[in-house]
């Protein structure tokens, strides 16, 4: 794990020093007197940087415990989570909720869980009219409509 | 005697139709979610922001939302007790004895005197609330902006040094939480802060999409991975009520457990998790037979569950009298606040009393409902255990989708919750306590306004956070956390 949490460190010092570099420069610091709109930012990214580094620092040495990032496979599902939703998101609008909510259960029961089928189809059919029901019935929610008009 | 009026009326507003429903629907929740593993207060909290809006009642709100917070404390132990599986952070220490409690054929010993003890520290808890927070509320309302500057930093720094993990990744996750809240328009000056030429930046984050994004997904992404880790219940729970003996071995336990908890809860970032790894160190100490902690002692199980308990409610204080949230489920509620136009702080208890006294009155009604709950629909806990994840996973999911859109009505923010989530799942996966960032986040603002006014009123000197008797006295115990802190850290480097 020490290799990617010195990546994961190098990664915020280098985020941090962006940010304290952009407060100082374009959103400028200003003085003790009248502190601009930089101020806090950069001392937040100053915080950063050095935290981060301290994180650094304590990662020297060899790996005692030398484990992967992910256990076999185990990335599969979070990333196939992250793109579903991504995909959801994408579609709400111009496809509507009932649609993309259907199509993002099903894909989520097949490939993300991988159940059986008869178990996937049922929660899918049944998710999706159930979430309708509770927020476009019951609470009254608005979604965007399919072309169906529901 | 101020205090007693106060609760007499408290009880007439918590005592109505609708607020007792709330207080109920809470509880239930509240049990709910501290029976699943995987879904913690603070994540429920932040899935149910949306519903905020529509609440007309900041006292509801508070009602409702406080009633999860104590209501999972304790549904934690069912699932500690019985699958040695904690379903809330402050029960870990309850599965070493409460879990060989089961083994042995009582569960149900184990499961009442949590129970009992948590309904014992809970009021203990409120009795303390109703008494200490309108003084504390009152000595409060002298705070000037170098004050409150001195307090949120102590507050916050505390909350990290207190929640045991590293603070260096604490402190790290606390700047993070200050620069994502001062994205969008500088209020002072009117510039824009890092949106890059967004548009959907330039109001800023909103609470709500970030504690959804990193409690409510980013916990979901993370238990993707491990979803085999459900356990199926095979103790018997056996009789219900503590012997006689049970009672004697535990009574002084939920006693010292109790005052412990509440003590350590009133600090930001003492909650129910230090509360209960303290008392069971204290009960383990005190015992006769300290050999038998981790074998199913009974006072291992009744001393952590009343300080968790104890803890939770005692972490309203800070919040409801200084404005300051201990942990991240009250940090939900202080935005919870916010979103209803009650900004909680010393002048709270004076401009909303119906709130405060509302919601204390309501903590006393809650805790004998959860009694209720806890004890005999215990097997209908149980039963929640088999909600498999795969249809969970994806409800919470689409709750905070559509808690989202509905909101905003603007899909950008759907994708800002994702990118969140993405955050949160990242977090957990490198070890970071995710806590910290949303406390960070709903005080920065105060924080920033306040250093800023200090300075304008000292024309731009640094002594103005000195000069001043409770500034300066606070920075002290800052200056002291640090420097205990770094002599820690060099200790450890020599040995």
């Amino acid at each position: 794990m020490k290799k990617h949490d010195r990546i994961a460190a190098v990664l915020l010092i280098v985020l941090g020093l962006a940010a304290a570099y952009y407060a100082y420069a374009d959103l400028k610091l200003g003085t003790l007197r009248h502190p601009d709109s930089g101020f806090m930012p950069f001392l937040a990214s100053l915080v950063v940087v050095a935290t981060a580094a301290t994180w650094l620092w304590s990662l020297r040495g060899p790996d005692p415990e030398p484990r992967p990032f992910w256990e076999k496979g185990a990335w599969v599902k979070p990333l196939l989570a992250v793109t579903f939703l991504i995909i959801y998101a994408a579609t709400l609008e111009p496809l509507g909720y009932l649609p993309a909510t259907f199509i993002f259960l099903g894909l989520w029961q097949f490939l993300v869980e991988r159940v059986n089928w008869r178990r996937a189809a049922l929660v899918t059919v049944l998710g999706t009219a159930g979430m309708y029901l509770l927020f476009v019935q019951l609470l009254g929610v608005y979604v965007p409509e399919s072309i169906f008009g529901f | 005697m101020e205090s007693l009026q106060g609760l007499i009326d408290g009880f007439g507003i918590a005592l109505g139709a609708n607020n007792l429903l709330f207080a109920f629907l809470g509880a239930l929740l509240g049990t709910a979610i501290g029976v699943l593993p995987g879904l913690g207060p603070a994540g429920t909290i932040s899935l149910l922001l949306p519903v905020v809006y529509q609440m007309g009642s900041s006292t509801t709100t508070v009602i409702f939302l406080a009633g999860i917070y104590y209501g999972s404390m304790y549904g934690g132990s069912t699932t500690s007790i019985l699958l040695n599986l904690p379903g809330e952070a402050a029960s870990v220490i309850t599965t070493l004895d409460g879990y060989q409690m089961a083994q042995k054929g009582r569960a149900g010993a184990a499961l009442s005197i949590a129970a009992i003890g948590s309904f014992i520290a809970g009021t203990i808890g409120v009795i303390g609330l109703t008494f200490i927070a309108p003084p504390l509320a009152e000595f409060a309302l002298d705070f000037g902006p170098p004050e409150y500057f001195s307090l949120t930093l102590v507050g916050l720094v505390l909350a990290v040094f207190l929640s045991g993990s590293s603070v260096s990744k604490g402190l790290l996750t606390l700047a993070l939480g200050m620069i994502l809240a001062s994205v969008g328009l500088d209020p002072i000056t009117g510039k824009l802060r890092f949106t890059f030429a967004s548009v959907g930046l330039q109001s800023g984050f909103d609470f709500t999409t970030l504690a959804m994004g990193i409690f409510g997904l980013g916990e979901i992404f993370y238990n993707l991975e491990q979803t085999d880790a459900m356990g199926t219940v095979t103790a018997k729970i056996g009789r219900l009520f503590p012997t006689a003996s049970d009672w004697v071995q535990s009574r002084w336990a939920i006693l010292r457990g109790s005052v412990m908890g509440f003590v350590v809860g009133v600090l930001p970032g003492g909650g129910g998790v230090l509360g209960s790894l303290a008392s069971y160190a204290v009960e383990q100490k005190l015992s006769k037979h300290p050999e038998e902690f981790g074998k199913g002692a009974i006072a291992g199980v009744a001393g952590p569950e009343s300080a968790n308990n104890a803890a939770s409610t005692a972490s309203f204080i800070p919040l409801l009298t200084l404005g300051i949230p201990s942990n991240s489920s009250i940090a939900m509620i202080f935005a919870a606040l916010l979103i209803q136009g009650v900004t909680p702080g010393p002048f709270l208890i004076v401009e909303h009393p119906e709130v405060f006294w509302g919601v204390t009155a309501s903590m006393y009604i809650g805790n004998v409902m959860l009694l209720i709950l806890n004890l005999p629909l215990v097997g209908l806990w149980v039963q929640l255990l088999k909600v498999p994840f795969n249809i969970l996973g994806p409800v919470v999911v689409l709750l905070t989708v559509i808690g989202v859109y509905s909101t905003s009505n603007d899909i950008f923010q759907v994708f800002v919750l994702i990118f969140f989530g993405v955050i949160g799942y990242l977090m957990r996966k490198f070890r970071f306590e995710p806590g910290p960032l949303p406390m960070a986040f709903v005080l920065a603002p105060m924080i920033e306004n306040s250093v800023r006014q200090s300075l304008l009123m000292s024309r731009g000197s640094l002594n103005i956070f000195i000069d001043r008797p409770i500034s300066a006295t606070l920075l002290g115990v800052f200056a002291i956390m640090v420097l205990t802190q770094v002599f820690k850290a060099i200790r450890s480097r020599k040995r």
